[in-house]
């Protein structure tokens, strides 16, 4: 690194160096971390959780938690190095020249204050206004990121707004200064796609207007691909690759680059393949670590990369990677490892059958003498089976009723009217009990923090249904109980273990096989690995898939990420509003969808491939889903799909095929269909 | 609104499962004739007492009793004190008996439940600014201490190092202070805040260090929350942060926890009373306890119930005025 200083560039992190202390030892979270960013550039940082890339961002808005501090390295923002500077030396950086958007939007605002009066005191902490001057700048910041009725929503309690609204409110306010540089720290990650697509759609806009440079941290390749100009990639610490975006998904050095690549799964093509996946765990930052950090996970290393640790060297124009043995140029080789997944043919034994089912959750009434009873109408009449063998996929925004569809199979609701039922037993005729179908059907869940009780060890855990059963004791269920372990791909020592002492990866593999202790027909998997980095979430796809195809199991696999969807299910079903729009084939539904949700939800899946997400054409989806409470009448996609006509007012489509086994409900679908009596 | 009054029903509901366990658990130790002698003195003839007995009704059996009580009760007259009733030989009512003397002891609970909270806020807020730094284990210490001694202890030890040795307040308070009426006492105790300063400092003492631990455990939560953050990205000063983003926040859980300590702060100034020799409620209960005076101890539980009762509907209502997400519903679109 040279000392002078380049005109050029806005910010420069020289050598940074983040340290957290710990109650026992030192954690070096970020170590010897350089990059520039210049005047309205785009620089997306890259990693999984625990890379240091947040922490990154939040050093240079000098914002570290308590016990972090910069302990090496300089942060130049127009020159002037921020290390070291009194708080109040600082106070006229943030928010004025460097502004933040945190990542979740729910909890980023203060509750109990008005969102304009938010907006008003970020701007005047940094101009000597009146409040009427102030408001007029906020209500104008408001209405620019797109907030629909902005007076109206000025005086509203960010509770009071959904959270596309309430990021679109924190753009407003870390905006409204006109800062040089944002630090957006996964902007978009707690949202569903199409609100993803509007977000980064209104900071790509206003970043052009406003000549704005972003930091850009994220850890959702395909965001990186459709929206940076450059990329540092990190891992553990440190940056393994820096380089244009165009050249980093092209002519990828460092391995783990590739293999990051590699781990995530695509909507783009016919055929989904084999997922690559790094095995093994991110290093454990509190023990030292020798030569190069990634080596334990990576394919090429060698003698060398034990030895010392790879610095970041110049390849050409602007591209550096700390790699002893990096890929050659031109190797393309991104999903060289992955073999084309066969398209199953689904079995003809049906497992599980929804009859129009419908649930409709009561709302408390208003008034107190008010007999008007008003619902959240959160699943209607959904018909559809899940055959023996298969993975029937479901899709959809939050707020869609895929939840719910999994819960009433597992019968963790009721349903207000239709019925479940399954082959083995008939829930709604015969007197069959929970004890029972437990043996047919089991749960995944999202979290696999929270689904775990942390007082149990994992014996205890994977027992617990064994125990309940009381089929299996004493020995033989130990025994079992190690042999599902096996099979989840954990080792025999977690068996005495706690929770705590495992990884999410490791924990959601408990999950796992703790649902396969019975044996059961059918697993529902409600987002199950939606909290894991890429690296694992490949792993733990690939695992669910060997073990369906070993067991012949089904999964309801329920997830808003359609290209996890993609990879995994053999049909897939769209929901939205609590009803089924689309249900067929995956490879189908995902190439030449027949509804315009379907369509919309696919342009909107950010594509992890620089050339395809520049070349998409860009219709999005407007508005946001409306309430379940009084849905539309008619089509209920109707007021945000861009072919409604009249007759989808008045008119609910009735299901038509629109190819083998694939339904849609819509009266102008984008594929030829024939019409069909409603599937009852 | 239907929240409310779902929580009013609450509130009859409970001061009627309070009045049921008042009225009939006593009546298992004392029989009527004990009260009816101590009415009417040793000598009385049996006649003489079968005719108390009569005249008040406490000859019937116990529900027919206890429903005269419920519906009176209910008309707001608790009947007549029998103790004060014998001392004085007229009649006295509970009511008149109560009414002579709540204004003391509300004037006694409430200025320093005042002042607790005023003391416990700021601490609370600055001790979770400085959490593990020496302030905040100094602090830490001198509550726990405070917070952990007998209350009877603490007015002791007060009365003894400040009344005695230092002369700042006073041992006990005036008795002329019984005689003072209800609409004089505010002024005549005003006059006279240098005989309250131990007595309140006594409750005080009693109620700040829940409140301070309470509200600086509230701060920290917010303090690592989110918003608070973003409150600092905007560049805003660690005083604007602490005031506008941390301290409002972390007052709303307060509300319920200041309500929830009434019971305990009447509790605690019954110790006071009775060390200051201060005629107020506490004092009042004790006697009639001791004596058996039941309409007065009835009346007396049914108040407190009722005030605890009330303050906590008070804290619920001022949490919705304090939080916009329980004023407004939180399912609004």
């Amino acid at each position: 690194m040279t000392d002078t200083f380049s005109l050029m560039n806005l910010l420069e992190v020289r050598n940074l160096q983040i340290t957290y202390k710990l109650r026992t030892s030192d954690v070096v979270a970020v170590d010897d971390v350089s990059f520039s960013i210049a005047a309205g550039e785009c620089l997306g940082v890259v990693g999984e959780s625990g890379c240091g890339k947040t922490t990154v961002g939040m050093a240079i808005m000098q914002l570290l938690a308590g016990n972090g501090h910069i302990s090496a390295g300089e942060i130049l923002l127009n020159g002037k190095n921020l290390v070291g500077l009194p708080d109040k030396e600082l106070r006229k950086f943030r928010g004025r020249t460097v502004a933040l958007i945190p990542q979740d939007p729910m909890t980023s605002l203060n509750p109990v204050m008005r969102i304009g009066d938010q907006v008003v005191e970020a701007y005047r902490i940094h101009h000597r206004v009146s409040k009427k001057v102030a408001a007029e700048r906020a209500l104008e910041m408001l209405r620019m990121v797109e907030i629909p009725n902005a007076e109206e929503r000025f005086n509203q309690y960010p509770f009071e707004l959904s959270g596309g609204l309430r990021q679109r409110v924190i753009i407003a306010m870390a905006l409204v200064c006109e800062p040089q540089l944002l630090i957006a720290d996964e902007p978009t990650t707690a949202l569903d796609v199409t609100i993803q697509a509007q977000i980064l759609d209104v900071l790509d806009n206003l970043r052009e207007k406003y000549k704005l440079a972003v930091m850009l941290i994220t850890h959702d390749m395909g965001v990186i691909a459709s929206r940076t100009d450059r990329v540092v990639v990190m891992y553990a610490g440190r940056a393994a690759e820096e380089a244009s975006t165009s050249e980093i998904f092209r002519d990828m050095r460092h391995p783990y680059t590739r293999a990051l690549l590699a781990s995530v799964p695509s909507i783009e093509g016919d055929q989904p393949t084999r997922l690559h996946s790094i095995p093994g765990l991110p290093p454990d930052l509190t023990k030292p670590i020798e030569g190069c950090r990634f080596r334990a996970r990576c394919e090429f290393a060698t003698e060398e990369c034990r030895r010392a640790e790879p610095s970041l060297t110049a390849s050409g124009d602007g591209h550096r990677f700390a790699c002893f043995n990096p890929l050659s140029i031109g190797w393309d080789g991104v999903r060289e490892s992955g073999a084309a997944i066969p398209i199953r043919r689904r079995g003809d034994e049906i497992l599980v059958s929804l009859q129009n089912l419908t649930k409709d959750f009561p709302l408390r009434a208003k008034g107190i003498f008010t007999r008007e009873r008003r619902v959240v109408s959160a699943v209607s009449d959904i018909t559809l089976d899940v055959y023996r063998g298969e993975t029937l996929g479901i899709v959809g925004e939050s707020g869609s009723g895929k939840t719910t569809v999994g819960k009433l199979i597992m019968g963790l609701e009721k349903p207000t009217s239709g019925s479940i039922s399954f082959t083995d037993a008939d829930p709604s005729h015969a007197p069959v009990t929970q004890l029972a179908l437990a043996k047919i059907r089991q749960m995944i869940f999202q979290d696999p923090y929270a689904s775990l009780n942390p007082r149990k060890r994992i014996v205890d855990l994977i027992g617990e249904p064994l125990d309940i059963q009381g089929t299996l004791k004493g020995p033989e269920q130990t025994r079992r109980i190690g042999e599902l372990l096996d099979e989840v791909g954990l080792p025999q020592e977690s068996l005495y273990r706690y929770p705590h002492e495992l990884s999410g990866g490791q924990r959601q593999r408990v999950g796992l096989a703790r649902a396969m202790a019975l044996q059961p027909a059918i697993i529902i998997a409600d987002e199950p690995v939606s909290s894991l980095d890429v690296s694992i979430q490949a792993q733990m796809l690939n695992l669910l898939s060997d073990l369906r195809d070993e067991k012949g199991l089904s999964y309801l696999f329920i997830s808003h990420d359609l290209a996890v969807v993609r990879y995994i299910a053999d049909r897939i079903g769209v929901m939205y509003l609590g009803k089924l729009v689309e249900i067929g084939p995956a490879h189908q539904v995902f190439t030449q969808p027949a509804h315009h949700y379907t369509r919309a939800l696919l342009d909107a899946v950010p594509v992890a491939n620089p050339d395809a997400a520049r070349g998409r054409s860009g219709s999005r989806l407007g508005g946001e889903i409306p309430s379940a409470i009084d849905p539309p009448s008619g089509c209920r996609f109707r007021t945000r799909c861009p072919a409604a006509t009249e007759e989808c007012t008045a008119v609910e489509p009735t299901y038509a095929e629109a190819g083998d086994n694939h339904l849609v409900a819509c009266h102008h679908p984008l594929r030829a269909t024939v019409a069909i009596r409603a599937k009852v | 609104m239907r929240y409310l009054l779902s929580r009013l029903a609450q509130g009859v509901l409970t001061l009627f499962g309070v009045s049921l366990l008042t009225f009939f658990l006593p009546k298992f130790f004392q029989a009527p004739t004990g009260l009816a002698v101590q009415v009417l003195g040793q000598r009385a003839t049996p006649h003489a007492i079968l005719g108390f007995l009569h005249e008040y009704g406490l000859d019937r059996s116990l529900p027919v009793q206890y429903w005269h009580w419920l519906v009176a009760a209910l008309h707001g007259n608790f009947g007549i004190s029998y103790q004060a009733t014998a001392t004085q030989g007229t009649p006295v009512t509970v009511n008149q008996l109560i009414g002579s003397n709540v204004w003391r002891s509300i004037w006694l609970t409430f200025v320093p439940t005042i002042l607790s909270v005023l003391i416990a806020i700021p601490i609370g807020l600055t001790q979770a600014v400085r959490r593990n730094r020496p302030y905040d284990h100094v602090m830490t210490t001198v509550v726990y201490v405070v917070y952990s001694t007998p209350a009877v202890l603490v007015c002791l030890l007060l009365v003894y190092y400040f009344a005695i040795q230092i002369h700042v307040g006073t041992v006990s308070i005036d008795a002329l202070a019984v005689q003072i009426s209800p609409s004089a006492f505010p002024m005549w105790a005003l006059h006279h805040l240098r005989q309250f300063i131990l007595p309140f400092v006594g409750i005080i003492a009693l109620s700040v260090g829940g409140l301070t631990r309470f509200m600086r455990g509230s701060a920290l939560d917010t303090l690592v929350q989110d918003h608070v953050r973003t409150a600092r990205a905007k560049g805003a000063s660690p005083t604007r942060v602490l005031f506008k983003h941390v301290l409002r926040p972390s007052l709303i859980p307060m509300l319920t926890i200041i309500g929830l300590s009434i019971p305990s702060i009447i509790g605690g100034a019954l110790i006071v009373e009775s060390v200051f020799n201060y005629p107020g409620m506490g004092i009042l209960a004790v006697r009639a306890t001791t004596v058996g005076d039941f309409t007065v101890v009835m009346a007396l539980t049914i108040y407190t119930a009722g005030l605890t009762v009330i303050g906590n509907y008070l804290a619920d209502i001022f949490t919705a005025i304090a939080d916009p997400r329980v004023r407004l519903g939180k399912g609004r679109n």
